[in-house]
């Protein structure tokens, strides 16, 4: 390991040395650039993270220099690749300057991967504001290029953590959405009754009865076969619990779905807040009384 | 689960329950028409036991997983059959003072009880079945749910994989058109190289002849 870090710091130093020097016709930046990128990779193999970054981060640097975008875009994208393991909010910068290159030269489809890695890096950071921003620039610039599957990907995080923040109005939108996208897809029409029952369960949360009676009317119309789904029953009667205010209710249609389908951990949160607010209920008119 | 063995299983519920009726009907009967009917009873017992070892065999020729729940059957089977036996004992030694006998010990209401014990095992035991047979039934269901879901998940995939397929195919005629045009501007160059490599050939050949011209005016004056 210390072998590789010498080597890496002999590398970098030829390097400072071609780009102080003369170079002939502007050679020098890419000598430097091959050079630094030997660095780099001595850098990993000594799992120097932070320094095999800054090492790709000055051929980034090189490489626009010497007017080759791709390269730098590809350098920076390298960087993150480093700077994930130490710092992910440096990665997130790098990976934005890469994105800015791409976008440039045109390629989008790169430029969508990388803010979804963004976006990835702040989820894993729990930091769902800034990963909602950036997997819907993702969704768009999937959109633009017409790689639905990618796209409809990045709307559900969206949805997700929209849900997780309580703005269920716009994860029901996203949700709607994408059943409606599905439905006209042999491929995808048998997901549509999953996405249903998640915007279904973000009514729930709103804990109006009508709107969530309105929305099960609306999915049979959008979808005829959800009417007899074990989801829709789902759905059905936990409104119907939540319109009679019995947890006792709640608690054993929860159960008995739960049996057949376990429910993940959204689902699960999704239905505690509904019972808190339930629960929340009953004691305020336990206190009324 | 075997065939075979549903066969037989078949037989011998047929055969136990004409023995059953053979022996409610033995004890009203008298003199030689209860004989007739006992022997009848006893040649049925016999391949009531004949049909049960040949499931006992059939039964351990087969998977431990089957095996296992075939072997409780047979156990059913088996004291079903030892119930029959005790039963034609007690009708054998019934014919003797059978009134008397009867009055003494309450026999019909032995009877009765028995009968009613046994039906109460039996419902126990088809209650039992039945629970068995819906908890195995929800399993299913569940595995079937469960499938369902991968299924879709599986559909998912397909189709993002059937979109990275068309764009791959779409990027493939981008790089066949480009192959096309690079290969009619390689041509292109080298027909131009060709022509001039031509061009400076003949410059050279003019060159070299006007040197030899000027030579030879030179040198004959």
């Amino acid at each position: 390991m210390g072998d590789h870090l010498v080597r890496a710091e002999e590398f970098e130093k030829k390097a400072e040395k071609k780009l102080n020097g003369w170079g002939i016709f502007g050679s020098k930046y890419e000598d430097a650039a091959d050079l630094l990128e030997k660095a780099a990779n001595s850098y990993k193999l000594a799992k120097s993270w932070d320094q095999a970054g800054k090492a790709y981060l000055k051929l980034a640097d090189c490489h626009l220099k010497s007017d080759s975008k791709h390269d730098a875009a590809n350098a920076y994208a390298e960087a993150a690749k480093c700077y994930k393991k130490v710092d992910t909010n440096e990665a997130a910068s790098c990976l934005e300057r890469a994105v800015n290159i791409f976008c440039e030269i045109g390629r989008l489809n790169m430029a969508a991967r990388y803010y979804k890695e963004i976006a990835e890096y702040y989820e894993s950071d729990q930091k769902f504001e800034q990963a909602i921003a950036y997997f819907e620039k993702a969704a768009e610039f999937f959109q633009n290029e017409e790689v639905t599957t990618s796209a409809n990907q990045c709307n559900l995080k969206v949805a997700q953590y929209a849900a997780q923040l309580e703005q269920y109005e716009k994860a029901i939108k996203i949700y709607e959405d994408i059943a409606r996208h599905s439905l006209n897809n042999n491929l995808l029409k048998y997901g549509v009754k999953g996405h249903l029952l998640t915007a279904g369960m973000c009514h729930l949360c709103k804990a109006d009865v009508v709107s969530i009676t309105n929305a099960l009317e609306k999915y049979q119309d959008l979808d005829p076969t959800f009417t007899g789904t074990r989801e829709c029953k789902f759905l059905a009667d936990l409104a119907s619990a939540i319109d009679e205010e019995d947890i006792a209710k709640f608690t054993d249609v929860v159960k008995e779905f739960d049996s057949m389908t376990p429910l993940d951990s959204w689902k699960t949160t999704m239905l505690l807040r509904v019972k808190e607010k339930l629960k929340a209920k009953e004691l305020e008119e336990d206190d009324l009384t | 689960m075997s065939d075979v063995f549903d066969g037989y299983e078949r037989q011998y519920c047929e055969l136990s329950a004409s023995l059953s009726k053979k022996c409610s009907s033995a004890i009203s009967l008298d003199g030689e028409q209860k004989k007739q009917k006992l022997s009848e009873i006893k040649s049925g017992l016999e391949n009531a036991e004949v049909l049960i070892r040949k499931m006992d065999l059939e039964a351990r020729t087969l998977p431990p997983n089957l095996k296992s729940s075939l072997l409780v059957k047979l156990r059913e089977f088996k004291s079903d059959l030892n119930n029959f036996k005790t039963e034609v004992k007690r009708i054998t030694s019934g014919q003797l003072n059978a009134a008397a006998r009867d009055e003494l010990l309450e026999a019909g209401m032995a009877d009765t009880k028995t009968a009613s014990a046994d039906q109460r095992a039996r419902l126990m035991m088809s209650t039992e079945r039945l629970g068995r047979t819906t908890d195995r039934v929800k399993d299913s269901r569940r595995t079937m749910m469960e499938t369902e879901e991968i299924g879709v998940s599986i559909l998912q995939d397909l189709h993002g994989q059937r979109q990275s397929l068309l764009r791959a195919h779409e990027t493939l005629h981008g790089v066949d058109d480009n192959i096309g045009k690079s290969k009619k501007i390689l041509t292109d160059m080298t027909r131009r190289m060709n022509k001039n490599k031509w061009t400076i050939g003949a410059i050279i050949i003019a060159l070299i002849a006007a040197i030899f011209i000027i030579l030879y005016f030179k040198l004959t004056k």
